[in-house]
């Protein structure tokens, strides 16, 4: 089986948040994978945090997450596939909570997931009722 | 010892004891830190050549092709033969990697879709802004 991390779950691996960190106690590293977009918008995440040295720690943190992925090749690019798939999710109305829509960077992760039959990663959101094809795993 | 190499190593081709030995030599060759030394160097430097593998550095005796010497310590020994037989949970991965969590605070993820409706609203209202403000003027 094959996970693929939302970016939220990426975020709570890496602020280790208790949910994440027994999720990944009896997961193989060779299974689970992550969308490059992610590392895209973990960054700017991190890029937004005002205090320089909290900045600093957070993206020395990130490389060494990002280097054990990569070790396992699990850094799973934008492709061709994933890109129709997300001209698809586009058109959808797909809630993130009750008033906030996805955003169209997280529907490119959730394309990526899809296209690889990947179980998504990530905490109950609504809009996964519309996508009965997308495996959820909640950590 | 080097996340990579024990990566790599459920992926060695186990079909036929050469095969092996050839993926092994090539994985070595790849991730090794220290060069091979000759018998002579490693007799004349084992207190450094054993501290090295024990702080996870594998060091290899030069011998003829298929004759050569790893010297391991027990622990990565370990560590490999558990990655071979059960592969390596992302939890033992990033322990290896020296990666510690940043405990500050909970990062949530800004979503919110820009639709194009939001966006010719968007300029429309700035250009109505600029419009007033030249006629203020």
């Amino acid at each position: 089986m094959i996970y693929l991390l939302s970016t939220q779950s990426l975020l709570d691996l890496l602020t280790g948040q208790p949910e994440m960190e027994s999720w990944i106690e009896d997961k193989q590293a060779r299974s689970v994978e992550i969308s490059s977009v992610s590392i895209g918008q973990v960054l700017r995440q991190i890029h937004a945090e005002t205090n320089v040295a909290e900045r600093k720690e957070l993206e020395s943190a990130f490389e060494k997450l990002l280097m054990v992925f990569r070790a396992y090749r699990g850094v799973m690019p934008f492709d061709e596939p994933a890109s129709k798939t997300w001209s698809t999710l586009c058109s959808m109305t797909l809630m993130h909570d009750s008033s906030v829509e996805l955003s169209s960077e997280s529907r490119m992760v959730v394309a990526t997931a899809l296209t690889r039959n990947a179980t998504f990663v990530d905490a109950n959101r609504p809009y996964h009722a519309d996508l009965p094809s997308l495996d959820v795993e909640n950590p | 010892m080097k996340l990579e190499m024990l990566a790599a190593l459920p992926k060695l081709r186990t079909s036929e004891p050469s095969v092996l030995q050839d993926d092994l030599t090539r994985l070595l060759t790849e991730h090794m830190a220290d060069q091979p030394v000759t018998i002579k160097g490693a007799r004349d430097r084992f207190s450094e050549i054993n501290r090295r593998a024990k702080e996870g550095y594998i060091q290899v005796i030069k011998g003829a092709p298929g004759q050569e010497t790893v010297i391991v310590s027990l622990m990565d020994l370990a560590a490999m033969l558990h990655a071979t037989a059960t592969g390596v949970s992302l939890a033992d991965a990033l322990k290896i990697s020296g990666f510690t969590p940043v405990r500050q605070k909970r990062l949530v993820l800004g979503e919110g879709m820009k639709t194009e409706t939001e966006l010719v609203l968007h300029k429309k209202e700035v250009k109505a802004k600029s419009i007033m403000a030249a006629g203020a003027q």
